[in-house]
Formats: structure tokens, sequence, C-alpha cells
């Protein structure tokens, strides 16, 4: 098994230049013919936090200072992983032509389309951080553990988008399944409240959700600038190790049928 | 060199079925129906480097499955394929992996890495595939102002550049003009002079015979005949009867 995980990850490298070459395609094509263009890549999130602001501290009153600074880490986070879950899952049926036709590793098209949400996450944290610096001075030493733990946001979200992007290809009520779920998602995530604001009873939906977690240390470092405990962030890490591992190894599993199903 | 030993490949059509009701009805639709059938059957076929063998045989035998099979498109439902070579090079379809918001340049160089090939090789060999190809002034133009058999000349090209050691060509000439296809043909039989191992379908014989020193005829699933190509051509026309020779002669001289 150790062994198909090796060979697997070094027959991707072989054909590092394909992904390399397939990631700028697909940025260069993903605004083809809309006027905004890049805007959009900002516009979006932005509108998004915009109302989530307005509805949480003027409408429903959140009670949190400095709102803002608490929202946004968490929604930009939130959006990154599930827009990729979510292109992942459609990822494999779009690209029927490829698989059928071509022969190279199709994980290459799950892990492209998780790296073109990755550009927009970066590109928007930077703004953000940018953005604490001018408005919410002063910035806590912490932050500089964010590259960290996005780092083990990307392994969650690889092994989690590699699962999906697998199971669309036998179920295709999948990809539709996933933005109901992630919808729910999004509520029972504490991304716009703080996790203690459930009552202990429930908090258990938010702990076994790995994302939450990982969410969670970002409010930490951010918001409250203190540092997160290490057993939190030690089961982080061993989950998005997990997930990672057995995203590939569920894609290795049920790759032999993707030429004749999709 | 490719060794296939016993290889099967079962397809099942049940899996086709893509919403709830289908296999809800399907459930209890008691009838009985083909729900899984083999393509190929027991194939034992052993390949040298260097050898030049045609694929013969009707449509629906299974030609296109084991070229997929020994690319690796498709996994063997039961059996072992061994294919040792370094740089394979199928052409299953012409323009497969082709952008149509991306420029002739830019496809060109998506084209030959998805093959698997080195970014670096390209450099060298960029004004040969544009030349060859014809597409001179359109370079930078996006492809979908491309005709279909400019798209198809530039697939060719890219592919035939890449110095296979393996090259595998699934009836992808029929498109494009006579006088391409004799340009293809000219540069297939140029690739292969250097060693190139050869695996063609083709449904023109003459094509097969002229190229190929040896044919494959696959009747149903299985290999019907093995050897000199001659040969194999000869008894695969024998085997066709009336309507359907008349349908290969309408195909070919047309």
């Amino acid at each position: 098994m150790i062994y198909t995980f090796t060979g697997q990850l070094s027959k991707i490298w072989k054909y590092r230049e394909l992904a390399s070459e397939l990631f700028w395609t697909y940025l260069k094509l993903r605004h083809v013919g809309s006027v905004l263009g890049f805007i959009w890549t900002l516009l979006n999130p932005i509108l998004y936090i915009l109302t989530y602001w307005i509805v949480f501290s003027l409408i429903i009153r959140m009670g949190l200072e400095n709102y803002p600074l608490f929202l946004i880490p968490g929604y930009l986070a939130w959006n990154f992983t599930f827009s990729a879950i979510v292109n992942s899952s459609e990822s494999i049926l779009q690209s029927k032509d490829l698989i059928t036709k071509i022969a190279f590793p199709n994980e290459i098209i799950v892990l492209t389309n998780v790296a073109v949400g990755l550009v927009d996450f970066v590109i928007s944290l930077i703004i953000f951080i940018i953005v604490i610096f001018i408005f919410y001075p002063p910035v806590s030493y912490y932050i500089t553990l964010v590259p960290v733990i996005l780092f083990l946001q990307i392994l969650l979200t690889v092994g989690v988008s590699m699962i999906v992007a697998c199971i669309s290809v036998y179920f295709k009520d999948v990809p539709k399944l996933i933005v109901v779920l992630g919808n729910i998602f999004f509520f029972l995530t504490p991304i716009f409240y703080p996790l203690d604001f459930i009552p202990s009873d429930f908090r258990i939906i938010a702990l076994i959700n790995p994302l939450a977690q990982i969410i969670n240390i970002y409010h930490d470092l951010i918001y409250y600038k203190e540092f997160p405990s290490i057993i939190l962030i030690i089961i982080t890490a061993t989950v998005s190790f997990t997930v990672f591992a057995i995203g590939f190894l569920v894609f290795n599993k049920l790759r032999f049928s993707f030429a004749e199903l999709s | 060199m490719i060794t296939c030993t016993n290889i099967s490949k079962k397809f099942r059509w049940y899996e086709r079925s893509d919403s709830l009701k289908t296999s809800f009805v399907k459930f209890f639709d008691k009838s009985k129906k083909i729900w899984e059938w083999y393509v190929l059957n027991d194939i034992n076929l052993k390949i040298n480097e260097g050898e030049k063998a045609g694929l013969i045989g009707k449509n629906g035998c299974g030609k296109s499955t084991l070229l997929r099979l020994i690319t690796g498109i498709y996994t063997p439902t039961s059996g072992k394929i061994i294919n040792n070579s370094k740089r394979m090079l199928a052409l299953i379809e012409l323009g497969v992996g082709f952008y149509k918001d991306l420029t002739g340049k830019e496809n060109i160089k998506l084209n030959w890495v998805f093959n698997g090939l080195p970014k670096s090789e390209l450099k060298n060999k960029f004004d040969e595939i544009v030349e060859f190809s014809g597409v001179g002034d359109f370079l930078n133009t996006p492809l979908k102002y491309y005709s279909s058999g400019m798209v198809s000349r530039l697939g060719f090209s890219v592919a035939i550049h890449a110095n296979p050691d393996l090259l595998i060509v699934d009836e992808v000439l029929v498109v494009g003009d006579t006088e391409f296809q004799k340009k293809c043909f000219d540069r297939i039989e140029e690739v292969c002079k250097s060693g190139t191992t050869l695996i063609l379908v083709s449904h023109n014989l003459s094509d097969i015979t002229k190229v190929c020193e040896r044919a494959i005829w696959l009747n149903e699933g299985s290999i019907q005949f093995d050897g000199k190509s001659s040969d194999a051509v000869k008894s695969y026309l024998n085997s066709l009867n009336q309507s359907e020779l008349i349908e290969y002669k309408m195909e070919n001289y047309a």
C-alpha cells in the first residue's frame, strides 16, 4: 500500500510540467469573456463578506468587537475549501475527453483545480493581512503561523477533493449534493460565530468537522491573538495528513473505471 | 516491448445509468438484458520492439479497446499487460487536449506536455511542428477560429515530432484531405524506420499492408489471425460477406 502511494506520487511528479501548464491554462481561461475578468476573484468574497458583516453586526448583534477581523479569515478559508470541493466534484466529468483519450495521471486534473482555487485564497488572504495592518493594529506575531495552518488546510482540501471527484464519477448526484451539504455546513461551522457560542452539548458537530478546527485555529491566531492549544494542532495535522493519504488511495482504487464511466 | 497475457475486458451497462430513477426502473425490470459483456476475451499478444503491427477487424471487435488497454487508459478486467516503452505516444483522437480559447502556439505547448514529454525538448521541435502542420499565420489565433482540418493537422504534427519509441495510431487519419493523409503516412513510415514500434488501426487495408509487416485480426474480442499482414488481410477479406465487402469498398474507394 505504501508502495502504491509513493508510486502514484512519483508518477504525478513525472507529469509536473503538465500540471503547471494546465494550471496556467485554467487561470487564463477562467475569466475568458467576462467583462470584469480577474476582479471577480476579489469582488465575490468582498460582496459576501460585506453582507455577512451587515447581517451579523448590525441586524443580528453578535457582540464581537472588530467583527470583520473575526469574520474574514474564517470566511476566506471556508470559501477556498468549499469551492475546491465543488469544482473537483465536477472536474473529472468535465474532462471526459482527456480521460478517455489521453493516458496521463488523472489526479492532475483535481490537483490543478485545487491549485487554481488556492491562488484566489492566497491573493485575498494577502489583501486581508494588509487590511489588518492598516485598520486593526497591533498585529500579533502569531500571524506568521498562518502559512503552517494553510498547509494543513491544503492537505485536507486535496484529500477531500480527491474522494469527492472519484465518487462523482460513479454517482452523478454527488456534485449537487455537495452544494446542498456545503450550505448546511456553512452554518454548522464556526465561521461567523465563535465556537463557544454553541451549547456544549452540541459542540460535537463542530469538533468532528476538521475544517471547523482549522478555522478555529485561524481565529486564535488572527482574532484572539493567542497560541492555539498544541493538542488541537496535532490532531488537526494528523487528520489532514490522513485525509490527504486516503484521498490518493481512494483515487488510485477507483481510477480504473474512470475512462469507461465518465 | 508489449506483452499482453490473457487479458479480458468486460464492460458493464448498468453502471452507465446516471440517475436514481433509471436504476430504480432497472431494479424492477426483470426481463433479461445484456448487463455486461466481454469486449476482449483472453487476448495473448506480444509485440516486439521495432515491430510494425496493424490491427484489423470489423467495427466493435475491440480494436480501440485493445489500444486503450495498451496505453493504460483502460485497465483490463483480468490478465496482465506489460508495456515497457519509455516514450509512448497514442493518437486515439486528434485534437484532444486542445482548448479552443487558447492560441495555436499555447495549444502546441500544452499538448506536448499532455503526452508526458519534457518541455525543454519543445524548443528545438517547435518550428518543425508549425511547418509540418501548415498552420502558419494562424499560430497566434485562438483555436476556435481554426477549421477542423487545421486542428487535426496540428494535433498530428505535435504527436509525430515527439520521437516516440511506441506510436499508437487509431484511425485518426481519416480526417483531412488526401494530400495531408499521404503526408502523414509518409511521416509515419519515416518515423518507423528509426526503430519505433508502431501499432496501427485502419479500415483501409492497403495502408496496413503497406506500413505493417504484421497484422492482427480481431474478431468479436478474440484474435482470429496473427501473422503476416498480407495473409491477415487476405483471410479477413475472405471472411466478409457480400454486403460487408461492398461497404468496405465504398468506404475506401469512394
